[in-house]
């Protein structure tokens, strides 16, 4: 079975803001070094590191909003890692994001309703309005919000609200698959919790393939099968959630387990050394 | 038994449009206790910090109770009374350091400069204990990163210079409010190791406010559960965080994912749940005068 | 008792009660907009408010004070001046080149001005290059001077001042909004959009051009009061509208030679810029707290 999207040493670049010479074209910063990955159909992969480890900008390679410098990227078995925005088109209603910030992901000045009608402007190949109305108002229900959240503006909602939104707008035209960006990382232990479950229950219904980044290894775990840890822009380990948390291999892995405060108390837990790396760069 | 450091009674702060943010939050924390002030935004866990702080926010005011702090009552002090404790016995360690730095100056000048108008000390002192204070945090080399300007650091070095900073004085009480919720993980790890060797040093007690139920169960010896701008339980921490009580307190723990737990034990906490205690507090409203 | 958390004695006054569409708008804008509407209708309203014709001359009565004084006439209100002409009517007939003047050119300015600076921040690269490198040319040139030069180079009347000032305040719109969509064009909406298949220019109508909108509103309310002071100094300087018809700029060019016997001709129409243009910059600021507070 073909994987929906397979990476082989990917790189990508970001224009170093610093650096920019008279004419404003500025140096490239390599932010992500050669990366393999592969994701099959109805598989939930999460991206797991600290700031700094390119996790976001990988994220948005992989879905073609970043153009990566090097490496292949294939999408269905399509070589996408160089096309063109014009051959990109087409495919870009297979592959949607939700994106991390819920108050700039939607446009402040436009009904969330209308924002989601407008997902169905160029793909939606729907007949009329009213047909797109329908359309989205099955959305809204999808995620669990009522129908009246339509003529809302973003700022009218809370933070669950707004991105439970933007899991409706990415699933408007039922992508192949779905990259997740830190979406639950600005929100309370309560709208997480409820986000999460919504997920689980949508992937069940909608087999969905999702890549879940997040800088939370205690989420990750609870909705990922498998995992891949970067840091730096290297990816330091991948494999199977259960293998990972249980046996992690590579000490990043086993220092960033290890510093996850569980729920349990443990007056003494600060006391212990963390594990001594100095490859862990703790600039911390 | 000892006296507290600091004793909140009854604490009830009102917006100028009736809302209330706390009704009748009661805490008491002894010499060198580290408390948690635990609860989910909105809670009102910020505003006890800033009501001890006297920089409440516009709008919000003091509608009834008194902190006391070493026999007196903070609330009712003046302004020069209350500068007199601030940054000396009663010290903030804030969120975001990034936003509590002075971009323009080096880190130098801004540790001197407090330890001058705070504490009275020469300059000559002031530099030395600066650089005593970063050592303190573990910061390596510190004659060299005191003169660095605040956006050539990390974020886990900026926070550890607040820290240094809050201790100048050696206070009795600390108010930390949410000091590594931006961090990384691994850095909020070293980040949390420096907070409690300096306090244990210095014996001083501190207030940390936070909404990771992790970070309490690992930090803490007492903790306060927030609701609402209430108090649904409080206790030594092994007690409320091993086997809660409050049906809030058990929801909480049980929407807190761990990672080394499936998805299936995962349950967000029951609408029914936040709504009855919403209506709980509204009424609270009206029984003490107060609007909603 | 000196309290710390002093507001607490305020939280306990009573609210005062103003209407919702007052609070809702702000002071400002209905202070700022209630004169500039004052000014507009007294423009429109002219001939109705004001017998006299504003260049009818009347040597008998030149140098009339304003009525409230000894040697005035109710019939002359604000007096007249060294040609007795009855200042008010000037100013009321003068009150339509300002305005007119005022909307035309910021409507152009603005029109232009967001356009490029629209297209230049939201698509960045060469387009960007190039407009930033024409705006920094365009913009070092002393403004007024160029006005007056090119309303010198292309004849009095009407349609030039208005040419004048828009070919230099395009500028002012275009680096504003320009900035603005730059800023509009990193939000995650608007990559959002990218992914759903949108074009980059149904992007920057559907999705930026809504944000930056209030700015340009904005922009435009403050510069129609710096329209109407560039009119009064063209006309100062001797380059405006041709002919007796009355601008605000002209009268207070002569008013400076009268002001020992006829002060009213210097007061009367100075008061009456100053106050315009403060009326369209309260106007302007209060729209941008208006729409601030939407979605931040």
């Amino acid at each position: 079975m073909t994987p929906v999207l397979e990476a082989e040493g990917l790189r990508v670049s970001v224009p170093d803001r610093r650096h920019s010479n008279l004419f404003g074209r500025a140096r490239q910063l390599e932010i992500v070094h050669g990366i393999d990955l592969s994701i099959a159909a109805g598989e939930v992969i999460g991206l797991v590191g600290e700031s700094g480890s390119g996790k976001t900008t990988l994220g948005r390679a992989l879905i073609r909003l970043v153009k990566p410098s090097g490496g292949k990227l294939r999408f269905e078995g399509n070589e996408i890692a160089t096309m063109s925005e014009f051959d990109l088109w087409p495919l870009r209603s297979q592959m949607q994001m939700i994106f991390q910030d819920p108050y700039s992901s939607l446009n402040p000045r436009i009904s969330v309703g209308s924002t989601l009608m407008r997902s169905f402007f160029v793909y939606g190949r729907t007949s009329s309005a009213a047909a797109r109305k329908e359309r989205t108002l099955e959305l809204l229900d999808l995620v669990g919000l009522s129908p009246e959240i339509f003529s809302r503006f973003p700022h009218q909602l809370s933070g669950g609200q707004r991105q439970r939104i933007g899991i409706a707008r990415a699933l408007a035209l039922k992508p192949k698959f779905v990259v997740a960006d830190e979406i639950v990382s600005g929100l309370d232990v309560s709208t997480q919790a409820q986000i999460l479950t919504l997920l689980r229950d949508l992937r069940e219904k909608l087999n969905l393939t999702l890549v879940f980044i997040s800088h939370d290894l205690s989420v990750i775990r609870v909705l990922c099968d498998r995992v891949v840890v970067l840091q730096q822009g290297n990816m330091v380990e991948s494999g199977p959630c259960d293998r990972v948390f249980a046996a992690p291999a590579a000490p990043y892995t086993r220092a960033l387990i290890d510093a996850i405060p569980l729920p349990d108390v443990d007056l003494h837990w600060l006391d212990e050394e963390p594990p001594d790396e100095p490859s862990l760069r703790m600039t911390g | 038994m000892s006296d507290p450091v600091i004793q909140i009674d009854n604490l009830q702060i009102r917006l100028a449009d009736g809302r209330m943010l706390l009704r009748g939050v009661s805490v008491s924390v002894s010499p060198g206790e580290v408390h948690g002030l635990v609860g989910e935004s909105g809670a009102g866990k910020s505003m006890i910090g800033r009501a001890i702080l006297g920089s409440l926010p516009e709008g919000a005011s003091i509608y009834n109770g008194r902190i006391t702090f070493d026999g007196q009552n903070l609330l009712e002090m003046n302004r020069a009374q209350h500068r007199a404790l601030m940054g000396r016995d009663i010290a903030l360690i804030p969120q975001d350091p990034l936003m509590s730095l002075n971009p323009v100056r080096r880190i130098r000048h801004q540790m001197v400069d407090l330890m001058r108008l705070r504490l009275g000390m020469e300059r000559r002192e002031a530099q030395r204990r600066a650089i005593e204070l970063l050592d303190q945090v573990s910061i390596h080399d510190p004659e060299s990163v005191i003169d660095l300007f605040p956006h050539e650091l990390s974020g886990g070095m900026r926070q550890r210079i607040l820290i240094a900073m809050a201790f100048a004085g050696k206070p009795r009480l600390i108010i930390a409010d949410e000091p590594t919720t931006a961090l990384d993980v691994t850095v909020q790890r070293t980040v949390l190791q420096v907070l409690i060797t300096m306090q244990r040093q210095n014996g001083s007690a501190v207030l940390f406010i936070t909404h990771d139920l992790g970070v309490v169960a690992k930090l803490c010896r007492c903790v306060t559960v927030l609701h609402a701008g209430r108090v649904l339980e409080q206790g030594p921490t092994s007690e409320v965080i091993s086997s809660p009580v409050h049906p809030y307190t058990r929801a909480l723990l049980a929407a807190t994912p761990r990672f080394d737990r499936p998805l299936a034990s995962l349950k967000p906490i029951p609408r029914s749940l936040t709504e009855s205690l919403w209506a709980e507090a509204r009424t609270l409203d009206h029984f003490v005068g107060a609007q909603s | 008792m000196a309290n710390i958390t002093h507001s607490s004695y305020l939280a306990r006054l009573p609210r005062l009660r103003r209407p919702a569409w007052r609070v809702k708008l702000g002071n400002r804008v209905v202070m700022g907009g209630a004169i500039v509407l004052a000014v507009c209708g007294s423009a429109i309203l002219a001939p109705l408010l004001t017998g006299h014709s504003p260049i009818e001359q009347d040597l008998m009565n030149a140098l009339m004070p304003p009525f409230w004084l000894s040697g005035g006439d109710i019939s002359y209100p604000l007096g007249t001046d060294d040609l007795g002409r009855d200042i008010l009517s000037r100013l009321l007939y003068g009150a339509r080149i300002t305005m007119t003047i005022a909307l035309l050119s910021a409507t152009f300015s603005c029109l232009i001005g967001s356009a490029v600076g629209l297209t230049a921040g939201f698509y960045g690269g060469v387009v960007d290059q190039i407009v930033s490198r024409m705006i920094d040319t365009w913009v070092a040139f002393p403004p007024v001077l160029l006005a007056i030069v090119l309303s010198a180079m292309l004849g009095a009347g009407m349609t030039s001042i208005v040419i004048a000032i828009v070919v230099v305040d395009w500028t002012r719109f275009a680096r504003i909004v320009r900035s603005e969509a730059q800023v509009q064009a990193q939000m995650d909406y608007v990559a959002a959009s990218r992914i759903l298949g949108l074009g980059r220019g149904a992007i920057m109508i559907l999705e930026v051009l809504p944000n930056v909108l209030p700015l340009i509103i904005t922009l435009f309310t403050v510069e129609m009061g710096i329209a109407a002071v560039v009119e009064s100094v063209l006309s100062f300087a001797g380059e405006s509208v041709a002919g007796d018809y009355p601008t605000w700029g002209s009268m207070i060019a002569a008013g400076r030679g009268n002001i020992h016997h006829g002060w009213w001709m210097l007061v009367f129409p100075s008061a009456c810029l100053i106050l315009t243009v403060l009326s369209f910059n309260l106007l302007g600021d209060g729209l941008r707290r208006v729409f601030d507070p939407v979605h931040r």
